[in-house]
């Protein structure tokens, strides 16, 4: 219960400071604005699927890119800002365990991050709602205009295109995609927390994080060169990428947004076993981060 | 430790040695080397020593940031290596590191759960403590606007918060002005009046002297010296005659008495006032003047 005090204490103090950082505000406002621009862009197409497609694919792109952005850059900044300012020491002086410190961090920016991915996720919706409505709107006025022309109408026929952009719009695939998207950048996160428990500069952090980043998209090649042993024979390289296998997330596998543009659906079973593989990864990693970090001297 | 004896020192120190590894050299840097030191509970305890001396590495290791290479150091019998022995600990840093976004008000508020304060209480005693290090004035101001005297005080009441039974004060006038520093050392008795234990770490050995019941001295990482102030400072065998409407032919007559009584005389002079005092007796004068 104390524990839970602290933990929420520091993860609050968290958000008001990585809100307080220009870079990350100007970030998520530029994230936030570019999503809801997905409504300008899909203009430019004439295909009603297609534009439904586009602006998702776009807006979660933008939500990802941003997200993890955000995760990158505010870990980074999280542990050795705190180092170097010094106030760590001052909260490490009180009763305060180092894993309570390094997980209030942690939940803080987890907080900033899910309500990054809410805001967008809200902004999606209203961009899809009026999409849907626009488009409901045109079909009913050219059955309406059909209609004063005197021409017979279907409404079965009206009833499936109206459906059709309805099952469009209201995608429920979504509600998975952002919840991996969200995950993603926890886990990149928390990735993030443990290289800075060992770094000493900010710089470094955010490079080491970015390297794992793409390292974890780029794991199916790396396990399709493993199982074609002509590609890695090198001495140094076998071990290198069986090394990358075992230690880096598959971070490409968070990626459900192919899916929706491909058309294909995503069972339920998939999105929760990619859940439990972010949730057991970043439970690992932020075990292997607090004995790190108690065992750094400050 | 039996817990009696636990409560008597809530700092005891044995045998503490504390090394730092050289980076791409083999061999290491030695920071405290055999220190034995106990605390007794209710005294001002003064650490003093030179740049480099481990005093910092000291309170570091009580702090539990740094771990002993050797030996052990206690708090209330408490290992300093676990959480709770903290419990009882107030900490103010030699410049007080906080979050300088936040304001006076905010700053206790934050560090209030952290000790295990909250609610009704914490309101209570956010409003006790910014009284009593007068600061109900800077209480809406965020710490970015605070002068150095105004940031050791918000340190201390940070430090007091959770009414803590010992005190470790690493150099609470640095960098403060002469009333600054009168202010804190006042608060430091008072603490001491309300029976709080304090250890103060300082290099300004006026202040140590005024305030302080004992004092180590480390140089090297080694304690040099120990004890009581008042032993430490007197001469012995010497003795200080203070004599009030002094003649101006006196110190003739005196001289001769004295000698005629086998005494040898080294100095006659006026007994002087310390450059603080005077500092701060002018400065009252020239206020009262203006008011």
């Amino acid at each position: 219960m104390r524990s839970l005090m602290v933990i929420r204490t520091l993860a609050g103090n968290t958000v008001l400071e990585l809100l307080r950082q220009k870079a990350l505000l100007i970030l998520i406002i530029l994230g936030i604005i570019m999503a809801g621009g997905a409504n300008f862009f899909s203009q430019f197409s004439f295909d009603t699927e297609q534009d439904f497609k586009f602006i998702k694919d776009f807006a979660v792109g933008i939500l990802t890119l941003v997200g993890v952005l955000v995760a990158i850059i505010g870990v980074a900044q999280m542990l050795p800002a705190e180092l170097e300012s010094r106030t760590v020491l001052t909260i490490l002086t009180k009763p305060v365990q180092r894993w309570e410190f390094l997980l209030g961090k942690f939940f803080g920016l987890c907080f900033l991050l899910a309500c990054l991915t809410l805001a967008m996720a809200l902004i999606l919706s209203v961009v899809l709602y009026f999409q849907e409505s626009a488009r409901v709107a045109e079909i009913n006025k050219s059955y309406e205009a059909a209609a004063s022309q005197g021409h017979e109408i279907n409404l079965e026929e009206k009833k499936a295109a109206i459906d059709g952009i309805r099952k469009q719009s209201r995608d429920a695939r979504l509600i998975s995609v952002l919840l991996l998207a969200y995950f993603k950048m926890v886990l990149t996160a928390a990735l993030g927390l443990l290289i800075s428990t060992i770094a000493t500069s900010m710089m470094f952090t955010a490079i080491m994080t970015s390297l794992i980043y793409i390292s974890g998209h780029l794991l199916a090649t790396a396990r399709e060169a493993w199982s074609n042993n002509e590609a890695v024979h090198s001495w140094l390289l076998k071990p290198l990428t069986a090394l990358i296998m075992v230690v880096v997330p598959d971070l490409g596998s968070f990626n459900l947004i192919d899916e929706i543009v491909a058309g294909n659906p995503i069972p339920l079973e998939h999105t929760l076993g990619i859940l439990n593989y972010a949730i057991f990864y970043t439970a690992v990693v932020l075990m292997a981060a607090c004995l790190l970090f108690s065992s750094r001297e400050l | 430790m039996s817990d009696a004896k636990a409560e008597d020192y809530p700092i005891e120190i044995q045998s503490l040695r504390k090394t730092f590894p050289l980076r791409w050299r083999k061999g290491s840097v030695v920071a405290i080397d055999c220190l034995d030191l106990r605390v007794r509970r209710g005294e001002v305890f003064g650490l003093l020593g030179p740049n480099g001396s481990g005093k910092s590495t000291t309170l570091k290791v009580l702090l539990g940031l740094l771990r002993p290479t050797s030996g052990e150091a206690r708090l209330f019998g408490e290992s300093v290596a676990s959480v709770t022995s903290r419990r009882r600990l107030g900490y103010l840093p030699e410049s007080p590191y906080f979050y300088r976004f936040l304001t006076g008000e905010e700053t206790l508020r934050f560090f209030g759960p952290l000790c295990g304060l909250h609610g009704a209480a914490l309101r209570k005693r956010v409003d006790e403590l910014l009284e009593l290090v007068g600061l109900e004035h800077g209480r809406h101001r965020p710490l970015s606007g605070y002068s150095k005297g105004m940031l050791q005080r918000i340190g201390l009441a940070q430090a007091l918060l959770h009414d803590p039974e010992l005190l470790l004060l690493d150099e609470p006038t640095a960098g403060v002005d002469p009333i600054g520093s009168r202010e804190m050392k006042d608060l430091i008795l008072e603490l001491k009046a309300r029976g709080k234990t304090i250890v103060l770490s300082s290099h300004l050995l006026d202040q140590v002297e005024q305030v302080c019941d004992r004092v180590a001295i480390l140089h090297l990482g080694k304690k040099i010296l120990e004890g009581r102030i008042s032993d430490l400072l007197t001469q012995q065998g010497k003795v200080c005659i203070i004599i009030s409407d002094f003649r101006e032919k006196s110190p003739l007559q005196v001289k001769t008495q004295l000698q005629s009584l086998g005494y040898k005389i080294e100095e006659i002079e006026p007994p002087k006032m310390t450059l603080e005092e005077l500092f701060l007796k002018r400065v009252a004068e020239s206020t009262s003047n203006a008011s």
